[in-house]
């Protein structure tokens, strides 16, 4: 039988993953006369996600959104904070029985290059998941992966090649394949599309719709490519820093944005339409370094509309017209919606 | 007169398996000022044709071209000291990954000051000039930066270093090859106004390669439309975007996510793009094209204007969007 993961029915209520104030803090050693230094990549970020809803995670490098994938992958221990599995704590589950729990979250990652073995042909790519955590029969797991390929768009009959012999789509679709292979209700995906060509991207975007669908899969989506994201996810959480600025409902916040990291993000955002060119470089500078962060506000330096006492008090996330904003301001940024996100030429 | 004119480039590698044409039939002319967008997808030669301008390919490559000109001067003939002369002065060049670009073993200012040295200005005039090259692409405290070493900066500081560096030489022509690629947004919409400034300002034409066409669309007066090592159209970015004309542009914009709002599923481009050996000898797009008719298999369409309006060209025996109302509907 495969291992999936199976609730105790008490819990069924619960969403499939909750995170409650996680945190990811690193110690970095002075040396032998410098003090020890605290990163915090993740600093208190919470969500729930429900049976095949779609969240995703945008923001720059730096901002947490990889380590905050560690975390809810169980690469990584959270330092602090709560993140249950349909209600019930994963570092509990983990324990219990890890090969389920393992099954229950899967990850694909941004360069399929990278992410596959280039000694192991298709099919032992595939099966090494089922080898390790289930006790299937060789035939049985030979079955599976061949019924797998089919499900993500390539010939069966390929599961002998190798990696190198496919193109870098198809090299995606292996890895969706392998990510799948335990039958997971929760799929993080680290920036599965940034790597492709765009005629290429739109395939794998549809392969994950398509895929959501027939399974009842969640999502994480993490991305730095807004229009990606605002195709694929209803809800959307941008992350500076290490923390949430931003959360809501896609619609809501691609309307409106109210913080003015999200608003910077969509203007620097390119649109499609060489008759809406204008100024995009609205945030001045670089960002921090996350070991020294500007105290107060952690955008304040960088911010347009920042205020005097912006520097002296932290904000925290609270409901700004129906979605939660981690801003002092929110309310009155001067200036209409600097960098509403245009969607060009539809009809 | 055009700045640079390339007619009929062919580029061909040697491989195990025969000779490897990875750019054939590339006409292209850049005027003084001009921004140029290139756009194609990997493996569509838009990067080998620039390498090939710049002589930067190895030596086993075999480029051909009727015409290779660079202000009125045969960029065939001249001896390879005199291209050295144009090449990193005239043409200058930035690349996709500037942490790679720089030398890790040298500050920032030794490295500018490097590519000042044929000027002619002594040492303390190069110091001058490298902390004004900085200052122009937005490094803030110059004076500072000259004694910074690469894994100092971050990649979009790496990326102003490389700018400041080709500025060195006074260029007439900046071939960008996926200069923002690797950074983030925030920072790309930096370098994307800090490119167009300097373009504008100092009348220095840009060919700017890309495989994004948002990038495109949001700084280029032209574009030219690479699929396979071929071209297969060129316009006006406004004209591109409002009513391409051959199926590969309009497939690639239907396929973008900003295009697709509104509907689940996006549309694709079925198959992929033809590897190296097996490019069929007629038009390279027709396997994939929904388009395709019997005379786009026997035979390979020419790039040629389309009728007769020489700012529009399109290798397609049957161009899309051909009724002008019907593409004002669609808009």
């Amino acid at each position: 039988m495969t291992a999936v993961y199976r609730s105790q029915d008490a819990a069924v209520a619960a969403p499939l993953v909750e995170a409650r104030d996680l945190k990811q803090h690193y110690t970095l050693k002075g040396g032998l006369f410098g003090e020890d230094r605290t990163l915090k990549a993740v600093d208190g970020v919470s969500f729930t996600l429900g049976r095949g809803e779609t969240l995703a995670v945008v923001g720059e490098s730096g901002c947490g959104k990889s380590t905050l994938a560690r975390m809810l992958t169980l690469i990584e221990a959270p330092t602090s904070g709560d993140l249950l599995f349909e209600g019930r704590p994963a570092q509990d589950a983990m324990r219990d029985d890890p090969k389920a729990t393992r099954g229950f979250v899967q990850m694909i990652f941004q360069n399929p290059y990278g992410s596959l073995n280039p000694r192991q042909n298709v099919a032992s790519i595939l099966a090494e998941p089922l080898v390790i955590n289930t006790r299937m029969s060789g035939d049985e797991r030979r079955r599976r992966v061949r019924e797998m390929l089919a499900k993500v768009g390539l010939r069966p009959e390929h599961d002998v090649r190798y990696p190198h012999m496919f193109s870098g789509g198809q090299r995606q679709r292996i890895a969706v394949a392998r990510a799948l292979m335990l039958e997971p209700r929760v799929v993080i995906a680290d920036e599965p599309v940034s790597a492709l060509d765009i005629s290429v991207q739109a395939q794998v975007i549809n392969l994950l719709l398509d895929l959501q669908d027939e399974f009842g899969l969640a999502y994480v989506f993490i991305s730095h490519d807004l229009s990606v994201v605002r195709h694929l996810a209803r809800r959307l959480m941008v992350m500076y820093l290490g923390r949430v600025v931003e959360e809501g409902e896609g619609g809501v916040v691609f309307e409106d944005p109210a913080h003015p990291y999200t608003r910077a993000l969509m203007a620097a955002t390119p649109a499609v339409d060489p008759s809406a060119r204008k100024e995009r470089a609205t945030v001045r500078g670089e960002l921090p370094s996350p070991l020294n962060p500007p105290p107060g506000c952690p955008f304040h330096r960088r911010c347009r509309y920042a205020r005097p006492d912006c520097k002296d008090r932290v904000p925290e996330l609270r409901t700004v017209r129906g979605r939660k904003v981690a801003c002092h301001y929110a309310e009155n940024l001067e200036g209409e919606g600097a960098g509403t996100l245009r969607v060009a030429a539809t009809a | 007169m055009a700045l640079l004119e390339i007619e009929d480039l062919s580029v061909t590698f040697p491989t195990s398996s025969g000779p490897f044409r990875a750019v054939e039939g590339v006409d292209l002319a850049v005027d003084q000022g001009e921004f140029l967008g290139v756009v194609g997808e990997s493996g569509s030669g838009k990067s080998v044709t620039m390498l090939a301008l710049m002589g930067l390919l190895p030596p086993q490559a075999t480029i051909e071209a009727k015409r290779l000109v660079f202000e009125g001067r045969d960029l065939r003939k001249i001896s390879s000291h005199d291209r050295r002369r144009i090449v990193g002065r005239e043409i200058a060049m930035i690349f996709q990954e500037p942490m790679s670009s720089l030398n890790p073993c040298f500050t920032v200012g030794f490295q500018i000051r490097e590519a000042l040295g044929k000027q002619g200005l002594d040492r303390a005039a190069r110091r001058r000039r490298a902390v004004e090259l900085l200052d122009e692409v937005g490094i803030p405290a110059p004076e500072e930066r000259l004694s910074a070493f690469p894994h100092q900066l971050s990649g979009g500081m790496s990326q102003r270093v490389m700018i400041a560096m080709m500025l060195a030489g006074g260029p007439r022509l900046l071939v960008a090859d996926e200069p923002t690629t690797a950074l983030d947004v925030t920072i790309q919409a930096q370098i994307l106004d800090l490119l167009r400034r300097l373009q504008r300002d100092k009348g220095m034409a840009l060919i700017l390669i890309t495989h994004d066409m948002a990038v495109v669309a949001e700084t280029a007066e032209r574009v030219l439309v690479m699929y396979a090592g071929q071209p297969v159209e060129e316009q006006a970015a406004r004209g591109l975007f409002a009513r391409p004309r051959h199926p590969y542009a309009e497939a690639l914009l239907e396929a973008l996510p900003e295009r697709g709002f509104g509907k689940r599923r996006l549309p694709t481009i079925p198959g992929v793009v033809p590897g190296a050996l097996d490019r069929p000898k007629s038009c390279v797009f027709h396997p994939r094209c929904r388009y395709a008719q019997d005379d786009c298999r026997t035979v390979r369409p020419p790039f040629a204007p389309l009728h007769g309006d020489p700012n529009v060209r399109v290798r397609c025996f049957h161009p899309r969007n051909e009724d002008a109302r019907v593409a004002e509907e669609a808009r």
